[in-house]
């Protein structure tokens, strides 16, 4: 069986895709064979699997893609159950285009700032150009460091009506233990106690997707 | 019967400022960078070009 291919992808930098990728591919890896593809020059996917204690690994195995990406993709399609590749922050290089182009979703987190909603209009026309040869592509706005009593926050579920693209019900807070995890080189899944709050966010955005 | 829930002030200017920016082409807002970074350059007549003076210049008091 092929692999299901789900992108985390917005031209927005700091976005937190990095995050959302290795935290997503992370749940997924509990549901079965879960790759992640670090698409991004800047490396954040790769640095973060290699920050990881030798005997406690990141559950997900992390491979660098520069060029050919769909091909590359298409190379490990039949060996995993999921496949996630973390898009570069440009649409510049062609690089999201091809990502969308054998994806079945993409995640596009946005934070809830004015300047990261306009920045990411701009994604729905690279969405629109991809469904011409992916006509099948779901895309769906994750919006990430909620801070649920905040203004902001709220204002932010009215503003996203006005978006072509949907939004996830589940979005993911504002938590240190991200940050956290990232520094061990983990996901939230492995992280004990402290991260089992932020699992089951991630793991809401899961259910919803699948 | 149900009512629409009201939408509150933040929300509301939110979701203009999200119209607007969706409303402008992104060539628009690109050239618009562009003038806007270009650097001003008034041309200045000749006989107003200012030249430095000699050192050794004696004031008049």
């Amino acid at each position: 069986m092929s692999a299901r291919i789900f992108s985390i992808a917005n031209q927005k930098g700091g976005t937190g895709k990095t995050t959302l990728s290795m935290n997503f591919a992370a749940g997924l890896a509990q549901r079965g064979r879960a790759l992640l593809i670090d698409a991004d020059p800047q490396g954040s996917a790769s640095h973060w699997s290699r920050s990881s204690a030798d005997d406690k690994p990141f559950p997900v195995s992390v491979i660098s893609v520069g060029g050919q990406l769909s091909r590359e993709v298409g190379r490990f399609a039949e060996d995993y159950d999921f496949i996630v590749i973390d898009c570069p922050p440009t649409l510049e290089t062609g690089v999201m285009q091809s990502a969308l182009s054998v994806s079945e979703s993409v995640l596009i987190p946005v934070l809830p700032s004015p300047v990261d909603l306009w920045a990411s209009i701009r994604i729905t026309d690279a969405i629109e150009h991809a469904r011409i040869r992916n006509r099948s592509l779901k895309p769906y706005i994750v919006v990430n460091q909620l801070e649920p009593r905040s203004a902001l926050s709220t204002a932010m579920k009215e503003a996203l009506d006005e978006f072509d693209i949907p939004a996830l019900q589940g979005g993911v807070r504002r938590r240190a233990i991200y940050r956290n995890a990232a520094i061990e080189g983990l996901s939230v899944y492995c992280i004990g106690k402290r991260g089992e709050t932020a699992a089951q966010e991630i793991d809401e955005i899961i259910k919803e997707i699948l | 019967m149900t009512t629409a829930k009201p939408r509150s002030t933040t929300g509301s200017k939110l979701a203009n400022s999200v119209r607007r920016a969706k409303a402008t082409p992104a060539e628009e807002t690109a050239s618009e960078v562009k003038s806007a970074t270009k650097p001003a350059t008034p041309e200045v007549p000749e006989s107003e070009t200012i030249t430095a003076m000699p050192s050794n210049r004696v004031w008049p008091d």
